[in-house]
C-alpha cells in the first residue's frame, strides 16, 4: 500500500494552480486527500502528478450572498457542520454532514473533493442535487458554471474537464424545509442508501414546494423532476408520503454489491424516502404554525 | 501464601501510559541500521499453475537488490516447519493454491521501490479449476494435493453411549444445516518480523509480532539449521493477535533466511491488504447436526457431522476443528453423542486459530438446536436449558469426550440469575407493546464453558536485581492482554513488594530458556502459577541470606509479606533491599528463582448471555437494546483485565455475529479485502455490556485461575441469531447462517422466514 512515485507540486495561488493543470500531463487534484490517498496507496489511480492545492486559500471561505451561498472548495467538512451561516441557511448540510465518515475524516475531507469524487453514495452530491448547487469552475482558458444535476456523470464520474478546478459551490439559500437520512451498516460507513427531501406546504396544508432526492441507488444520485411536480397542490398526509416512496422505489434501479442486493436497497429508499416525507412535513407544519417560511 | 494485598484489585495497566503517550514500539518501529524491506508478489489465482517468471525488469529498477523465485534455490521450495501432514513451499513452486500465496520476494530500499518492483514481476499463471467450497471438495474430482489422496486432511470422531442409534430413544428430532462464514482477526498491528544476524557471534536477532517467542524460535532455528541457542527471538510491543500470530508462515522463513543470508539487516512488515490476503482465517464451517429430546426438552442425544473450509494447507485449522467437538457439548448434559468432524482442503488461504478456536463453533451448534428444539416442542428457550444443564450434583461431570471433565460452579443457578437479570416476563410484555409500533425486540440467551489450558507448561524466571527490585521474565507473549500488570501484581503478593518494585519482561529468548506462549486464554493459569512458585523459590533462595544477616538458623526464618524475621520475632526484620545490599557486599551472584508450572487440567470458566436486540421493520436496522453476561472468571487478578477480555471478546463476537465475513466469489477471488467490505465493530456499534461475577475458583491449579480471554466470544453468533429470531417470532424465522448481515436477514426475511 504504497503509492508509484508522481510529481508534487504545492501552487500557493489559483492561478498557479490552473497553470499547472494546463501544463502538467496526467495530473490529480489533492484536496482533503481521504478518497485520492487511498486510491493512491492501493495503486487504483496513478498519477504522474499530484497538485496540492491546500494552500490556496482563496478556497477556504463561506461567504454570504443575498440569495446563497459561495462555499469555497477547500471548505472541510467539519467547516459545513459548525457554520453558522450553513446552519442556518442550509441546515440540511449540516445534519447531513454528522454522516460523513469519521471526525478525522471530515476534518480533511472537503466539499470540492467529495463533489468532484463523485461517490453515488456520498451525502454532498446527494445534497447537491437535491438543492441545486451550481459548481465553479475554472481552467487556465476561462471559468464556467456547472450546474450538479449536469456535474455528476456516473460512478465516480463528472464533467470536470482534466484541467479543470473545482473553486467555488454555489448553494441557494433553503426556500423549503429540507431534512435528510440515510442507512449504512455502521457510523460513519458510506450510506447504502440515502434520501433528501425539500417541501414547503401552503397554508392548506398543500404541497407547493416539492423536492426529493436519493443517493446509492445509481451511478450518479437520483431525483425526478416530473414526479415532484406531479404532486405539487396534492394534500399533505402520511398516506401520501407511503404513494411517493412507493412510486419513486418502484422506479429506481438500485445495483447490487456485497452488502445490499437490489431489491433490499429497493426496501431501503422506500423506507426511508417516506420516513423523511413525513419528517419534512412535521417541520414544514411546524414553520407554518410559527408562521412564515424558515429562515 | 501471603495475604492478597494485590491480586483482585482492579490497578490500572501499567502498560498504558507509554503506549497513550506513542512510546510503545512494534516492529515497524524497529530501525536495523540499513536495512532492506521484503515485499512479496502474491497469487492472484485461486488455483493455477505457474508457467514462467520473469523478473528482469524488477531485478534492474533501481534500489532493488535481489529477486528470488522459487526455482532459484532449493531452500525456498522447502515446506514450512510446523505444518503437517503438508506443508506449502516458502515460495510457491509450480502451482499456485490460493489468492494471496507468495511467489516472488523481493528485497530493496524500501516498501516503495519494493512495491514498484513487484509490478514490474511478470508471472504466467495457467488458471486451474478451483474448489472453493467443501461440497465440491468432497466430491473428490478435484485433488489438491494428489499425494495426500483425499481433500480430507483430517477426521476428528466421537462416541458416547449409543451414539446415533439413541435417536430413537428421542420423543422428538430435529435436524439443520448450519453454517458459519469465514472471518478475519485483522488485530490492529499486522504480521510483522524483522531480522539481524550477527556473524561474529553467528547470531540470529529477530523481532516478531508473535505471541510465541519460543515456538518461533523454534521453527526459525529448525528452518535455517541453526540452534536454537544461536536464534533470538523478541517480541517487542504487540498490536493484538487473537491467535494468528501464533503460527507458521512465509514471511518468517524468508525474512530470517534472507538476514542470514545476505548478512543484512531485513523487515518485513504486512500491510492491511496482506494482513486479508496472507493472514489465516477461520471461523468456516458447515454442520449437518441433529438433536434428539425428549417431550420434556431433555436432551437424549446428538449427532452432529461437520466440515471446515479450511483452504489450501493446514495452517492451524486441524487443530480448530478438532476443538469444535470438544465444545459441541457446552454447558449441557449429553447421554449419547456421535461427533464425525472434517477438516477439508480447499483453495482458499488456511485457517488457523482465531480467539475462540473451535469453542464458538461448536457452541454455536449446540446453543442453536436447543432453540429449535424448544421451538418444536413450544417449550420455553430458557426452560429447555435449564432442564438439561450440568447440576452442581453432576460434578465433576464426565463429558464424554476424553480429559474433559467440568469441575466447578453451579450452572443452573447462573443461568437463573441471568434470567431474573433479563426479567423474562417484563421483555415479553416489552416486546408485545414494541410490536405495536413497528419496532421488533427480540431476546437471544446462550450459555458456555470456556475451556482452556490443559496442556505444556509456562516458566517464570525471577533476577533480585542490586537496587532490591525483581524483574520477571517469562515465556508468555503479551499482545496487549496486560499482563506487565496482572503478573506483576501476583508477584507483588508473594514476595511482599511493590508494583513498582517489580517488572515484567515477556517476549524475549534471552530472558527465559523455555517458554509456550500466549494463546487459549492460558498465561493466568500457566505463567500466574509459574509466577508465585518463582517467588516461592526466589524467597527460599533468600532464607540462608536472611538467616545470617539475622544471625539464625536457616530452618527459623520466616517471611511474611517482604519481611524475613526469626520465627516469632517479626520485631526485627530484613526486607529485600537488605539483602541486596548483602549479597552486595558478599560479590554474591543475584539472587534467582525460576520455576515452571506445568499441568494437564483443563479450566473450566462457564457463563451465560442475554441480548436483547431492537429492529426496525422497514429497515432491518439493528441495535443492541441491552447485553448482559453472567461469567465465572474464577480467580480474578484484575478485575478490570478480566472484564475487558470479556468485553473486547463479546465486542469481537459481535463482529462476526453481524457483519464480519470474508466472502469468495466462485473462482476463489477474495472480495472483502479491506475495511471499506470487511467491516468491524466500531465504538458506535458496541454496546453497553453489563457483566456479573459469578466467580468459582478452579480446582485444578493452585490459585484457582481460569482461562477469560475466549469467553466473550463464545456465544455471540449464537446468541444473536437466536434474538433476532426471536424479534420475528410471528413468522417462524429460522436463521442457520452467521452472521445474520441486514442484506441477509432481509433475503429470509423476504422469503417468508424459512430459507434452509
Ligand atoms: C474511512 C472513510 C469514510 C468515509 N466516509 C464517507 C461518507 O460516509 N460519506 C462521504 O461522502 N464521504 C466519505 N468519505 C470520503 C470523504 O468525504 C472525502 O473527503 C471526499 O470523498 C473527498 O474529499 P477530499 O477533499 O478528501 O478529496 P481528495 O481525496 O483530495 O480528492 C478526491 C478527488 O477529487 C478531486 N478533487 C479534489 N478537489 C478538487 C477540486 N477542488 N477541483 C477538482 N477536483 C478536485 C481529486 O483530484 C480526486 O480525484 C470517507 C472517507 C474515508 C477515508
Amino acid at each position: 500500500m504504497k503509492p508509484p512515485a508522481f510529481a508534487y507540486y504545492r501552487p500557493e495561488t489559483v492561478q498557479e494552480a490552473l497553470q499547472l493543470l494546463q501544463k502538467v500531463n496526467d495530473a490529480k487534484i489533492l484536496a482533503g486527500g481521504q478518497s485520492l490517498i487511498p486510491m493512491l496507496n492501493m495503486r487504483l489511480a496513478r498519477p504522474a502528478a499530484v497538485i496540492d492545492i491546500n494552500r490556496l486559500r482563496e478556497l477556504t471561505e463561506i461567504q454570504e450572498y443575498p440569495d446563497h451561498l459561495l462555499v469555497g472548495a477547500l471548505v472541510r467538512h467539519y467547516q459545513l457542520m459548525e457554520s453558522p451561516l450553513v446552519r442556518r441557511f442550509a441546515p440540511v448540510v449540516a445534519e447531513a454532514e454528522r454522516h460523513i465518515g469519521h471526525a478525522a475524516i471530515r476534518t480533511r475531507g472537503t466539499i470540492g473533493g467529495s463533489l468532484s469524487h463523485a461517490d453515488p453514495a456520498a451525502e454532498l452530491p446527494l445534497l447537491a442535487t437535491l438543492g441545486d448547487w451550481e459548481l465553479h469552475v475554472a481552467s487556465a482558458t476561462g471559468a464556467r458554471v456547472i450546474p450538479a444535476r449536469e456535474f455528476f456523470l456516473g460512478y465516480l464520474m463528472t464533467a470536470l474537464g482534466a484541467d479543470e478546478l473545482v473553486t467555488h459551490i454555489r448553494v441557494p439559500k433553503a426556500t423549503g424545509v429540507s431534512r435528510f437520512s440515510e442507512f449504512a451498516l455502521r457510523a460513519g460507513d458510506f450510506a447504502l442508501v440515502s434520501a433528501a427531501v425539500s417541501l414547503n406546504l401552503d397554508a392548506h396544508q398543500k404541497i407547493d414546494h416539492l423536492r426529493l432526492a436519493l443517493g446509492g441507488v445509481g451511478e450518479t444520485p437520483w431525483r425526478e423532476p416530473a414526479i415532484e411536480a406531479h404532486y405539487r397542490g396534492s394534500e399533505a398526509s402520511p398516506n401520501l408520503w407511503t404513494v411517493i416512496a412507493t412510486e419513486v422505489a418502484d422506479l429506481i434501479d438500485p445495483p447490487e454489491d456485497l452488502h445490499a442486493s437490489a431489491a433490499y436497497r429497493r426496501q431501503l429508499a422506500r423506507a426511508l424516502l417516506e420516513k423523511t416525507l413525513a419528517e419534512t412535513a412535521a417541520d414544514a407544519r411546524q414553520t407554518l404554525t410559527k408562521g412564515g417560511p424558515a429562515s | 501464601m501471603a495475604a492478597s494485598s494485590w491480586i483482585g484489585r482492579p490497578v490500572p495497566r501499567i502498560e498504558d501510559r507509554p503506549l497513550i503517550q506513542g512510546l510503545g514500539r512494534y516492529v515497524s518501529d524497529i530501525q536495523l541500521p540499513n536495512q532492506w524491506t521484503l515485499v512479496l508478489v502474491r497469487s492472484p489465482h485461486a488455483h493455477a499453475r505457474i508457467r514462467a517468471v520473469d523478473v528482469t525488469e524488477a531485478q534492474r529498477l533501481p534500489g532493488v537488490f535481489y529477486v528470488a523465485t522459487a526455482t532459484d534455490d532449493e531452500v525456498f521450495r522447502r515446506p514450512l516447519p510446523g505444518m503437517s501432514p503438508i506443508a506449502p513451499p516458502v515460495l510457491a513452486y509450480e502451482r499456485v493454491y490460493y489468492v494471496g500465496q507468495p511467489v516472488v520476494a523481493i528485497l530493496a530500499e524500501n516498501r516503495y521501490v519494493a512495491e514498484d518492483a513487484a509490478d514490474l514481476v511478470k508471472v504466467q499463471y495457467e488458471p486451474l479449476p478451483s474448489v472453493t467450497n467443501v461440497e465440491h471438495a468432497l466430491k473428490g474430482d478435484l485433488l489438491l494435493h494428489p499425494e495426500l489422496g483425499s481433500n480430507i486432511v483430517d477426521h476428528v470422531s466421537y462416541r458416547r453411549g449409543a451414539g446415533h442409534e439413541a435417536l430413537n430413544q428421542a420423543d422428538v428430532v430435529v435436524q439443520v444445516t448450519l453454517r458459519m462464514g469465514r472471518v478475519s482477526a485483522q488485530p490492529m498491528e499486522p504480521r510483522g518480523i524483522a531480522a539481524i544476524y550477527h556473524p561474529a557471534d553467528d547470531l540470529l536477532t529477530v523481532y516478531h509480532a508473535t505471541q510465541s517467542v519460543h515456538r518461533a524460535q523454534e521453527r526459525i532455528a529448525e528452518f535455517l539449521g541453526m540452534p536454537t541457542s544461536q536464534v533470538r527471538v523478541i517480541a517487542p510491543d504487540v498490536g493484538g493477535g487473537f491467535g494468528v500470530k501464533n503460527g507458521t508462515y512465509p514471511e518468517e522463513a524468508l525474512v530470517t533466511y534472507f538476514a542470514r543470508h545476505w548478512g543484512h539487516p531485513v523487515k518485513w512488515t504486512g500491510d492491511r491488504f496482506e494482513e486479508f490476503l496472507g493472514t489465516y482465517q477461520e471461523r468456516e464451517q458447515t454442520h449437518h447436526a441433529t438433536l434428539g429430546v425428549k417431550k420434556d426438552g431433555t436432551i437424549v442425544a446428538l449427532v452432529d457431522t461437520y466440515y471446515q473450509d479450511n483452504g489450501a494447507f493446514p495452517g492451524g485449522g486441524i487443530m480448530v476443528s478438532r476443538n469444535t467437538a470438544r465444545n459441541l457439548m457446552g454447558p449441557y448434559r449429553i447421554p449419547h453423542f456421535a461427533i464425525d468432524g472434517y477438516t477439508v482442503l480447499t483453495n482458499k488461504v488456511p485457517q488457523a486459530p482465531y480467539r475462540g478456536a473451535g469453542r464458538p463453533q461448536g457452541h454455536y451448534v449446540i446453543e442453536r438446536l436447543l432453540d429449535r428444539a424448544a421451538d418444536t416442542l413450544g417449550l420455553d428457550r430458557a426452560e429447555i436449558r435449564l432442564r438439561n444443564l450440568v447440576r452442581p450434583e453432576d460434578l465433576p461431570y464426565d463429558t464424554g469426550i476424553p480429559d474433559l471433565v467440568y469441575d466447578s460452579g453451579n450452572y443452573p443457578e447462573v443461568f437463573r440469575d441471568l434470567l431474573d437479570l433479563v426479567d423474562l416476563p417484563a421483555f415479553r410484555r416489552e416486546q408485545a407493546e414494541a410490536r405495536q409500533r413497528g419496532v421488533r425486540l427480540g431476546l437471544g440467551l446462550a450459555a458456555y464453558v470456556e475451556i482452556s489450558a490443559g496442556f505444556g507448561f509456562e516458566g517464570a524466571r525471577l533476577v533480585l536485581s542490586d537496587n532490591g527490585t525483581v524483574t520477571l521474565y517469562t515465556g508468555a507473549t503479551n499482545q496487549g492482554q496486560g499482563h506487565r500488570t496482572s503478573l506483576a501484581q501476583i508477584l507483588a503478593d508473594t514476595l511482599g513488594l511493590g508494583l513498582e518494585d517489580i517488572t515484567v519482561v515477556e517476549g524475549d529468548t534471552a530472558g527465559i530458556p523455555r517458554g509456550i506462549g500466549t494463546f487459549g486464554s492460558r498465561t493466568m493459569i500457566m505463567a500466574g502459577n509459574a509466577t508465585h512458585m518463582a517467588g516461592e523459590r526466589l524467597i527460599e533462595a533468600a532464607k540462608p541470606w536472611a538467616a545470617e544477616l539475622l544471625e539464625a538458623h536457616r530452618d527459623d526464618i520466616v517471611f511474611d509479606a517482604g519481611h524475613f524475621f526469626v520465627k516469632g520475632v517479626p520485631s526485627r526484620s530484613v526486607n529485600w533491599r537488605d539483602l541486596t545490599e548483602r549479597l552486595k557486599a558478599a560479590g554474591s551472584a543475584p539472587l534467582t528463582g525460576e520455576e515452571y508450572f506445568s499441568s494437564n487440567v483443563a479450566t473450566y470458566g462457564f457463563g451465560a448471555h442475554a441480548v436483547i436486540v431492537e429492529i426496525d421493520e422497514a429497515t432491518l436496522q439493528l441495535r443492541i437494546q441491552r447485553y448482559l453476561i453472567v461469567h465465572d472468571s474464577g480467580t480474578v487478578v484484575n478485575p478490570l483485565l478480566t472484564n475487558g477480555q470479556v468485553i473486547g471478546g463479546t465486542i469481537q463476537g459481535l463482529g462476526s455475529a453481524l457483519w464480519e465475513e470474508m466472502q469468495f466469489n466462485e473462482d476463489g477471488q477474495p472480495l472483502t479485502t479491506s475495511f471499506l467490505d470487511y467491516l468491524l465493530p466500531a465504538a458506535v456499534e458496541s454496546p453497553e455490556i453489563e457483566i456479573h461475577h459469578r466467580d468459582y475458583r478452579a480446582p485444578g491449579n493452585p490459585f484457582g485461575f481460569k482461562g477469560v480471554g475466549e469467553a466473550g466470544i463464545i456465544p455471540s453468533q449464537a446468541v444473536i441469531l437466536a434474538a433476532v429470531e426471536d424479534a420475528y417470532r410471528d413468522i417462524q424465522l429460522r436463521l442457520d447462517y452467521a452472521p445474520v448481515t441486514p442484506k441477509r436477514l432481509f433475503a429470509t426475511v423476504a422469503e417468508g422466514g424459512n430459507r434452509a
